[in-house]
């Protein structure tokens, strides 16, 4: 019924699919069936917002996730508004939980595995060449941040076993740049420990029984363009096909057919009758967005726009 | 906003990924062109088909490089005209920021020397280094915003920024990369260089060249050598980033220049406006103007609606009237939230509202008829 479709949810995605257009329906069970799942798109198109509806979608069916925000910080989503994340894990609430894992943070764990011996550790990072040196090396907290990812892809953390980890990452075009941080510290310095943790990176960012890719883009034209753009970066780059989440598709309150009924039965001049003229125009230009999403030969899945804030904080 | 266009030299554009900066930025240019001002707009990361219809041509920004023909530096980063279709004496350029060419000029400029500079440009570190580095891009940015203001050939200049998840990080970045070119982090290196000489051992002191030592055993010893090359060949001019990056911060902070950010109706972006404003300010630059982009219109509060006379279509039209009043308080809200900030701000930071247009804005026509929305209410 269709009444049903707009009750009020508790949780952050409306369940149901839309039966007005043929799409794929809301079906995940693809999803999130590896270790690691990356979350990218463009600023501002709900990557944190769809991170953790996942995470809830997963958390129903049994499996524990753990949502990791790499990046600038990002107002979390409304059950979490006021949570801050840390470097460790925190639950925020059954088989969720949630870190942030900045790059410092994560190459002074890096570097403490490799140097063992606290003093000169010590030395070696509080040294102020070094750190300036840190500082401006190209990619050096990308790959640690990446390093972290990977090596925790297998392996407990806080000694929580997880089922799966997503990456709320970094806008696409930082993303990609993240992505090829290893592979250009590797051509940069070719020995030593740095380089051959470099590489393993790569291997496992390439494994497809490992890591797992989305893009979220939003129904518009430029959004697609970009996502085209990345989707083929990604392919040429690391061999992996990324999955497309088409985030904030409008939910209409009643079939294009019944729409165009009502508009003949109501006042030309009057201002639903505009609003009707303009929720066509909407869904039209959404329609055709999808169907080229669609076409890129990855699967899209529809994400609804959410109206109501009691139901999502985005 | 046109005041604002007409007594500033620099305007720029600082906002989050995602918000519509460039075509905003192409905007407000092309506004400012058709009050009959010469201006020029640099940006950053145009799509193809703005660049197109700007008239720039998108090359593969690995290949940037710069030229001389029979000794004289060639400039492949020329802005290019872009016709506007209007009748007065305004013009519009437009530009993309090239970091290799740009960096590439700046090195040209401060190396008298034409061997010196080719062994430079020429280290193997030198080209990985200087436009990948933390902070490059944006050092480069303001580099070109400088060689463009200094040559007097624009009323106008509107730079576009890169789009860091932190906006304000634009304007600190240079001093990352100035540290990497401070006098003393390059010494270490060179005397590293020469570290069988007993003299260097007292010079650095035994806790730096162990620091080397441990740098050299993670990197490996190809690495150090190069690096160590780089730092010798940079040695006689890598006070002039330095210097260069002063000037920049003498310019940003005059009253030459004006600052915007670009936002969409999010709590979360707004709030950050008044937070950037506040940042800036205490860096002794000015925020002018909250330009709020791809704004819905609001729709009247629906006062009596007539049910439709088919039964079936009832139920439909119920839902209709109910999406239609979540979707009007959806951006309601958004639009208070604007409201209570004009109310609250102080100095005289103005709000624009830029409407959301029915299709990208690419074409130059669609450019026009988006500067034309850039007015102050």
């Amino acid at each position: 019924m269709i009444l049903k479709l707009f009750l009020p949810r508790k949780n952050l995605m409306a369940r149901s699919v839309n039966p007005f257009y043929n799409r794929k329906s809301m079906d995940l069970t693809q999803l999130g069936s590896k270790r690691v799942l990356f979350v990218t798109g463009k600023g501002g198109v709900g990557k944190t917002f769809v991170s953790f509806a996942l995470a809830q979608r997963f958390a129903r069916q049994g499996r524990k996730s753990l949502v990791v925000q790499i990046g600038a910080s990002s107002t979390l989503p409304r059950p979490y508004q006021k949570v801050s994340l840390g470097y460790n894990a925190q639950p925020l609430e059954r088989n969720i939980y949630g870190a942030r894992w900045d790059g410092p943070h994560c190459l002074k764990e890096y570097l403490l595995s490799l140097i063992p011996v606290s003093q000169l550790y010590r030395l070696f990072f509080e040294n102020r060449v070094m750190r300036s040196l840190i500082d401006v090396a190209p990619g050096l907290l990308e790959v640690a941040i990446l390093g972290k990812i990977t090596h925790s892809a297998q392996r407990p953390i806080d000694s929580e076993e997880y089922d799966l980890i997503i990456v709320d990452g970094f806008a696409t075009g930082h993303f990609i740049s993240l992505l090829r941080a290893p592979i250009g510290l590797s051509e940069a310095i070719q020995g030593g420990p740095v380089a051959v943790r470099s590489r393993q990176i790569v291997e496992t960012l390439r494994a497809p029984e490992i890591c797992e890719y989305v893009v979220v883009a939003l129904p518009e034209e430029l959004s697609l363009v970009e996502t085209r753009e990345f989707c083929l970066t990604l392919k040429k780059e690391l061999e992996v096909c990324p999955k497309i989440i088409c985030n904030r598709s409008i939910v209409p309150p009643a079939s294009v057919e019944e729409l165009k009924k009502i508009l003949a039965h109501i006042s030309e001049k009057s201002v639903l009758s505009q609003f009707v003229i303009d929720l066509l125009f909407r869904l039209d230009i959404e329609k055709k967005a999808i169907l080229e999403l669609g076409q890129t030969g990855q699967d899209v899945f529809c994400f609804p726009e959410v109206l109501n804030p009691s139901d999502s904080g985005v | 906003m046109d005041q604002l266009l007409r007594s500033k030299r620099i305007i720029i554009c600082l906002g989050c990924g995602g918000v519509g900066k460039t075509t905003l930025a192409a905007g407000l240019a092309v506004r400012a062109a058709r009050l009959g001002l010469k201006t020029l707009v640099l940006t950053i990361d145009p799509s193809k088909r703005l660049a197109t219809s700007l008239g720039m041509e998108l090359n593969d920004q690995s290949q940037g490089s710069v030229h001389f023909v029979q000794g004289v530096l060639q400039d492949l980063s020329e802005a290019s005209k872009v016709n506007i279709s209007s009748p007065g004496p305004g013009q519009l350029f437009a530009g993309i920021v090239d970091p290799k060419s740009t960096f590439d000029r700046f090195v040209r400029q401060v190396v008298r020397d034409e061997n010196l500079y080719h062994k430079v440009v020429s280290n193997s570190l030198y080209r990985q280094l200087i436009t990948r580095l933390n902070g490059s891009q944006e050092f480069t940015s303001l580099q070109r915003l400088y060689e463009c203001y200094s040559s007097n050939e624009y009323d106008l200049i509107i730079l576009d920024t890169p789009p860091v998840e932190h906006t304000v990080d634009f304007l600190m970045a240079p001093q990352k990369i100035e540290s990497i070119f401070q006098k003393s982090v390059s010494r270490w290196f060179i005397f590293w260089g020469q570290k069988k000489k007993n003299w260097v051992a007292r010079a650095l002191g035994q806790m730096t060249m162990k620091a080397f030592e441990i740098l050299e055993k993670l990197t490996g010893s190809i690495f150090i050598t190069e690096l160590i090359d780089f730092f010798v060949s940079i040695e006689s001019w890598q006070h002039n980033i330095k210097d260069r990056a002063e000037d920049v911060r003498c310019l940003l902070a005059s009253q030459k220049v004006a600052f915007v950010m670009v936002t969409t109706y999010s709590t979360a972006q707004l709030t950050e406006a008044l937070r950037i404003q506040k940042e800036l300010s205490d860096l002794g630059y000015h925020l002018s103007a909250v330009l709020i982009n791809k704004v819905v219109p609001l729709w009247p509060e629906l006062v009596s609606v007539d049910n439709v006379t088919d039964k079936q279509l009832f139920e439909p039209f119920l839902n209709l009237v109910r999406y239609y009043n979540q979707y009007r308080n959806y951006w309601l809200q958004r639009d208070s939230i604007v409201h209570q900030m004009e109310g609250g701000v102080t100095g005289d930071l103005k709000f624009l509202r830029i409407p959301q247009k029915q299709h990208e804005v690419v074409g130059i026509n669609e450019l026009i008829g988006l500067s034309d929305c850039i007015k102050t209410p």
